[in-house]
């Protein structure tokens, strides 16, 4: 093939990572590239730097070690579950590209040469300082040989990761039909999202008890792969002999390594063509429809929390939206991984844990559906909303609410029953999940006083929000609700005079702020469909007096 | 009946509509003809209220629409000019929310999606999302759309763009049976064999404004000119269109 012609293909193909509505709506490529190589690059030097000053050895090193192997591992990680859908040529790569003469052929080899070349780019961008500075941080040892024992364990670390994220799409590929492959892949690819999430947030809890595992030989170790990538570190170069455990799993890490790469290659270049058939034939007309049990769920909901037709549009609206968009998904699958990180957290941090860990996935739950409910999708179809309008507003606020209560609050504390019922006294039990909903729905009431629109359907500009002035209001109200009330409901459990004032209470402030927010919305002359972007000038409010 | 008064658009100090007005009457169809960028459909983006006039109204039945937007939305069918719609949802999801949008009871939006689609032969495509329909069935889903609520006011921006031979030809029987049932329909086409077929008046647009308001026959006994694609050729296509046709021919050769 012709190496001009096969340059651009690959320069095409490596450009298509990047030209993703999930990573910048713009699309602006070159952007992109830049600032998320410079924002992954950072975190490796800062914690060398940071470390530098400070006489580390032993387990000290092992621990700080840690870091970066997990950083590699979890960053490769996230790259490829966001690359997902890219790591084959999508059905718009197909329809222009094969009219080209170019062969099938021509165009793999030229996006496998782009996958290498992109995974190459982000291994070397986020270790790149840190391997120069991370080495000197064990200070006696010979430099160039922990340069060598970090670089070998950090690089294989994140191809672990990559060959295993491709391997487990390519499986699904081959054994999969092509609708069954659409929507397995979807899940498998959010569920990815917020194990690696929830496990970024745990690294602390590991690092932590780091010592204690690898004097224990705990089991844990050889199920989790981040321990095998660390065993090679220590294998390479060891901190301290009490740490040999650890070595002894590097075999594992280059098996896992090998096992990986040999799945991905078979089923990567079985599955080419199918993929590419799948691809052109696009999606799979099917006269079936939603089967029984959704229809019937449909339509008793219709009749009996949907009381009007702008309800039910709003209702079944946010439904297909949230189970077909795939960007809202993996959204809330981060958010639910964080919420799952911070909830084990919760659990094992006290006596109170068990009390807290409601709170904290429900805090999660209302709070990332407020998030995700903030992101359009598909904005230009919005003009359909526009033009029907109805002046009954608070009808789509009231279905966006009992969305929240049927589709989100009310089975998570259905699945936490499970446990409650299992755990305690059925009177516990109950108290704990009438205290836990009560909550959730006042902090559904005040997390959603503001929020003017039908959810999806209105533009959002993220740089505009103020994000110290967030982080300290979202921290503040989630350690107030998780911890605080978990406290108070320690308290009322033994206060039954209390517990009773607490529901009044609760119930009072849920219907004032529904009343204070009705009145709002009945003066509004028209649903939010544009968010105010930044002002291009930012003026300093001075005026002439 | 809906009457456009003076309606003017400025983009960054350019007139894009330029003092624009005439009046769509119940029981007729209006064409809207102009040439790629004369303002055509911003004009009915204003009518319709997705975004605001420079100065200007949209009066239906005497009243200015912006006084009540939601009550003129109500009896408002509207096609736009791209078929923009929620790609995710099926032909039969979509027209369930255009239906409850509209607050039509369920068993009327069940029973009138499902006519619809089969009517506009979109039957056996109705479970499948709207993402795997061709240009020519998204166009029959939104004009679907348009139609479920029994409108008065039908604006109808380019409803046949890339829709089959058949489809079109149901379409024009389909416009001359509205225009009988005394719905006022604005239609705006590039397509002027049928715009000649079934609009009584034609309004030709170029740069902004307004350069005929007349009815067919009127305009060619005036112009003497035999065919509705003449008179839209002389009055805003002032190229020699063979000499330029050679010319594109002569650069493809190099």
């Amino acid at each position: 093939m012709n190496v001009t012609r096969f340059s651009a293909l690959t320069r095409h193909c490596f450009g298509r990572f990047f030209d993703r509505e999930s990573l910048s709506p713009q699309g602006d490529m070159e952007t992109n590239v830049a600032q998320t190589l410079a924002l992954l690059a950072v975190p490796g030097m800062l914690t060398a730097l940071w470390l530098l000053p400070f006489d580390v050895r032993g387990w000290m090193l092992v621990g700080a070690r840690y870091f970066p192997v997990a950083y590699s591992m979890t960053v490769m990680g996230f790259v490829m579950v966001f690359e997902w859908d890219s790591l084959f040529p999508d059905a718009r790569d197909y329809l222009i590209l094969t009219p080209l003469p170019i062969r099938l052929s021509s165009l793999f080899a030229a996006k496998l040469a782009a996958l290498a070349g992109f995974l190459a780019l982000f291994v070397l961008d986020i270790n790149a300082l840190g391997t120069v500075l991370f080495p000197a941080v064990a200070g006696g040892e010979s430099y160039g040989g922990a340069v060598l024992a970090h670089r070998v364990s950090v690089g294989a670390g994140a191809l672990f990761m990559a060959l295993s994220a491709a391997a487990i799409q390519g499986v699904l590929l081959l054994v999969l039909s092509g609708r069954m492959f659409r929507r397995v892949s979807a899940a498998v690819q959010c569920l990815l999202m917020a194990v690696l999430v929830m496990t970024l947030f745990l690294h602390f809890l590991v690092v932590a008890n780091l010592r204690h595992l690898v004097v224990a030989h705990s089991s844990v170790l050889a199920w989790f792969p981040y321990f095998w990538f660390l065993g090679l570190y220590e294998w390479l170069s060891p901190a301290t002999l009490d740490a040999w455990p650890l070595a002894e799993l590097a075999p594992r890490a280059l098996v896992a390594i090998a096992i990986a790469g040999g799945v991905f290659l078979l089923t990567f270049l079985a599955g080419y063509r199918r993929h590419a058939r799948q691809a052109i034939a696009g999606t799979v007309l099917s006269p079936a429809g939603p089967g029984r049990l959704r229809a019937a769920a449909g339509a008793l909901l219709n009749r009996t929390v949907l009381k009007s037709p702008l309800e039910q549009a709003a209702f079944h609206f946010i439904t297909q939206t949230i189970a077909r968009s795939l960007k809202h998904r993996l959204f809330l699958a981060t958010y639910g991984g964080f919420g799952a990180a911070l909830a084990v957290l919760s659990y094992t941090s006290g006596p109170l844990g068990s009390l807290t860990l409601p709170l904290t996935l429900s805090f999660f739950l209302v709070s990332g559906l407020r998030a995700a409910f903030n992101f359009p999708s598909e904005l230009a179809a919005n003009w359909v909303f526009q033009v029907s309008e109805s002046e009954r507003r608070s009808e789509y606020l009231a279905a966006m609410r009992k969305w929240i209560v049927v589709c989100g609050i009310l089975p998570l504390f259905a699945l936490l029953a499970l446990v409650e019922f299992r755990l305690y006294h059925w009177l516990t039990a109950l108290f704990h999940l009438s205290f836990g909903i009560t909550l959730s729905l006042v902090l559904m009431q005040i997390m959603f006083f503001t929020f003017r629109k039908v959810p999806f359907t209105c533009s959002y500009f993220p740089g505009k929000a103020n994000l110290v002035g967030l982080s300290v209001l979202y921290i503040y109200g989630f350690t107030t609700y998780s911890y605080t009330m978990a406290a108070l409901e320690f308290s009322l459990a033994r206060n039954p005079v209390g517990a009773v004032a607490f529901f009044a209470l609760a119930a009072g402030v849920y219907t004032a702020l529904g009343r204070y927010r009705e009145r709002g919305v009945r003066i509004m002359n028209s649903l939010d469909y544009e968010d105010a972007p930044d002002p291009v000038v930012r003026t300093l409010n001075l005026h002439v007096s | 009946m809906l009457e456009v008064s003076k309606l003017t658009k400025f983009y960054r100090n350019t007139p894009v509509v330029d003092d624009v007005s005439f009046a769509v009457r119940p029981g007729e169809v209006t064409g809207y003809l102009g040439p790629n960028g004369s303002g055509k459909s911003t004009t009915v983006k204003m009518i319709v209220g997705l975004i605001e006039p420079t100065t200007g109204q949209v009066r239906m039945d005497g009243r200015n629409v912006r006084e009540d937007i939601t009550a003129f939305r109500r009896r408002l069918g509207y096609v736009p000019e791209e078929a923009i719609l929620y790609s995710y949802l099926t032909g039969l999801e979509y027209l369930q929310l255009i239906g409850r949008l509209r607050c039509l009871p369920e068993d009327v939006v069940e029973q009138k999606a499902n006519e619809m689609l089969s009517l506009f032969s979109l039957s056996s495509y109705r479970r499948a999302p709207i993402s795997s329909y061709s240009k020519g069935m998204k166009q029959r889903v939104l004009i679907s759309a348009a139609l479920l609520h029994n409108p008065d006011v039908l604006i109808l921006d380019e409803p046949l763009s890339g829709v089959d031979v058949t489809s079109a030809l149901l379409f024009k029987h389909l416009l001359e049976e509205l225009a009988r049932g005394g719905k006022a329909i604005l239609y705006i086409s590039h397509v002027l064999e049928v715009v000649e077929k079934v609009c009584e008046r034609v309004i030709i647009l170029y740069q902004g404004r307004v350069v005929a308001n007349d009815s067919v026959d009127h305009l060619r006994d005036l112009m003497h000119l035999p065919s509705l694609e003449e008179i839209f050729s002389q009055m805003v296509e002032h190229r020699d269109l063979e000499s330029t046709a050679r010319d594109i021919v002569g650069v493809m050769r190099g």
